[in-house]
């Protein structure tokens, strides 16, 4: 189905499981993929292609996780950027959904990513580029970058020498959405190279933050609406989520990361989930 | 015998510029008649030749900090929304650490980034191997969809600038630190097209970079030792041309390559891909020989790693002895 008009907050929570269910029955029947990030960044996404903060005709939206893909191209194709049926010939030979997303494959894609923390950079390239275009003119009238990353991802410094530049250069135009899910491949965040607290180190680094709970629509939507009025400055909207959010036995286990659901567990999903 | 069509009349004695040099006021002229040309440089803004850019049109530069991941990155992005970015740094440094990032962001994306290299091979000297770039064309020519340039002087370089801009897609700019002759005319820059500055017919010098003019100078030796040498300028690695190394390999039957760049991977690579492929020629590769390069004067530097103008023509004697 394709959604138009006004949404409230329980339409987009029905499409935000609509796409969760899409990204388990493409990850199936590729038998590859990533799970816990795209179901945990479902809402979100929901609320990017679906819930009318964006302006498609002037925004860019950019996925710097792109081992996050398959939430994406679900969205796209739900929004109507391409047929829902090709959704089945995700990663497969000849299909425009690689495995990583690769610009221009679909319309929507702006940015080949999948080694964590380019995004990054290369949306901040497209919100110079808008500053340049449009001037130092106030960032309410000027087109805007919204960037997705992962929790993980900020283990890279290229992440860091990005958000060095975006404040440098007062890119108030650039939001990055964090879905902190709190797990990566091999373990919990926490557990890893950093103790997972991220809200002090990016405020020391100049970006304006804002926390919120990434799962809960009302909360997430008015925050990035909020991100949009916030000036002089870039803006993290640090997303608290769930990773494998809607699937019970999925959520918050570092395993789901990428692990493919047996044909019993994606129809067990698909019911919890509602689809 | 000399090509007067690309050399200038006193290329015997010709003045001295380096070529990081001629890049930047290549800038500055392409700059001026294309407003979507912009600089990015990671801290290196003099060195690199890029100041006077800054100067001439400050709205359209940037300086990113010490961090050349992001400047790709950046460049990218500004790519996508329809601007020219070349993206300025030592070769160690971009495309050394950013090679990842001009993989990606820029080669399989196909961004319109160009990327210049500077204080490329040994010649930077004093800084020592950390600083010396003698991997960067082995690293730029692997990838998918990228360009890779070396011009031989000053004036090369003041004209690679426009070829490039008008090239759609990813540049790789070599560029060199010290004060070298300036010896070619002032010519539209061809990308993919050999330059033949000296006929000959019993061996092919094949250079690039400052190499090409010093393949002169031991040409003009050998002749009167009675070797008549060929000298080819490879400006343009990627895309080879192919036509006229074959051509001149066919003639000769014996080819050197020169750089100042790892024998592995670099421009001898590239003619012995060619060659093996397609002319089965022994070749000798004259360059960086597996080894680091040290610090020092950089022409005490050629001396000790081979590359100054007596060891290339001893190297080719002895390989013509073989």
């Amino acid at each position: 189905m394709r959604y138009t008009g006004s949404m409230s907050a329980q339409d987009l929570h029905k499409i935000a499981n609509q796409l969760r269910g899409d990204v388990l029955q493409m990850v199936h029947a590729a038998q590859a993929g990533h799970v816990a990030g795209p179901l945990s960044s479902a809402d979100l996404f929901s609320i990017l292609y679906f819930g009318g903060v964006v302006d498609p005709t002037q925004d860019k939206i950019v996925l710097s996780c792109g081992h996050y893909c398959p939430i994406q191209y679900a969205a796209l194709a739900r929004a109507g950027y391409f047929p829902v049926e090709e959704l089945a010939s995700f990663m497969q030979i000849g299909s425009r959904l690689p495995g990583h997303p690769e610009r221009g494959s679909v319309a929507g894609i702006e940015v080949s990513s999948g080694p964590l923390g380019q995004g990054v950079s290369v949306a901040t390239g497209m919100a110079l580029a808008f500053k340049m275009k449009y001037g130092e003119m106030s960032q309410i009238k000027e087109p805007r970058v919204y960037c997705v990353l992962s929790d993980g991802e900020l283990q890279e410094g290229q992440v860091w020498e990005a958000f060095n530049f975006a404040v440098r250069r007062q890119l108030d135009n650039l939001i990055f959405i964090l879905d902190r899910n709190k797990i990566q491949i091999e373990n919990y965040v926490s557990q890893l190279a950093t103790y997972g607290e991220v809200v002090g180190r990016l405020e020391a680094f100049g970006l304006n933050v804002l926390e919120t709970d990434g799962n809960n629509i009302d909360k997430l939507k008015a925050m990035i609406e909020k991100a949009k009025t916030m000036q002089s400055a870039p803006t993290m909207v640090v997303a608290n989520t769930v990773g494998g959010k809607g699937v019970s036995f999925m959520e918050n286990k570092p395993a789901w990361h990428d692990q493919v659901p047996t044909k019993d567990e994606l129809e067990k999903a698909l019911k919890e989930l509602n689809v | 015998m000399y090509n007067d069509k690309y050399l200038i009349p006193e290329w015997r004695t010709p003045s001295k510029k380096a070529i990081r040099t001629g890049m930047g006021e290549g800038l500055v002229v392409s700059g001026g008649e294309h407003e979507d040309i912009v600089v990015l440089t990671a801290d290196l803004a003099e060195s690199t030749r890029v100041r006077e850019f800054a100067e001439h049109y400050p709205e359209r530069f940037f300086d990113v900090g010490v961090a050349e991941q992001n400047m790709i990155g950046v460049a990218a992005g500004l790519s996508f929304s329809g601007y020219v970015p070349f993206a300025s740094s030592y070769a160690t440094f971009s495309p050394g650490r950013s090679w990842e990032q001009i993989r990606v962001s820029v080669c399989l994306s196909r961004a319109n980034v160009k990327i210049i290299g500077s204080h490329a091979g040994v010649s930077s000297g004093k800084n020592g191997p950390s600083h010396q770039g003698t991997e960067d064309i082995a690293l730029m020519r692997v990838l998918p969809n990228m360009v890779v340039l070396a011009p031989a002087d000053a004036q090369q370089a003041k004209a690679i600038i426009e070829a490039a801009y008008n090239h759609e897609g990813p540049v790789y700019i070599r560029t060199t630190r010290p004060e070298t002759p300036n010896f070619t005319k002032p010519l539209k820059f061809e990308i993919g097209k050999a330059y033949k500055y000296r006929e000959g017919k019993d061996i092919s010098l094949v250079a690039c970079g400052i190499q090409v003019y010093d393949a002169l100078i031991v040409a003009e030796e050998l002749a009167k030792e009675g070797v008549e040498c060929e000298v080819i300028n490879v400006s343009s690695i990627k895309p080879l041309d192919e036509q006229t190394i074959l051509e001149s390999a066919k003639k000769t039957g014996r080819v050197v390559t020169i750089e100042d760049h790892q024998i592995n991977g670099g421009l001898g690579s590239a003619v012995a891909e060619l060659l093996g492929e397609k002319l089965p020629t022994k070749m000798k590769r004259i360059g960086i020989v597996d080894r680091f390069g040290l610090s020092g004067e950089w022409e005490d530097v050629y001396k000790a790693v081979g590359l100054d103008r007596a060891s290339i023509k001893q190297a080719v004697i002895d390989y013509l002895h073989e």
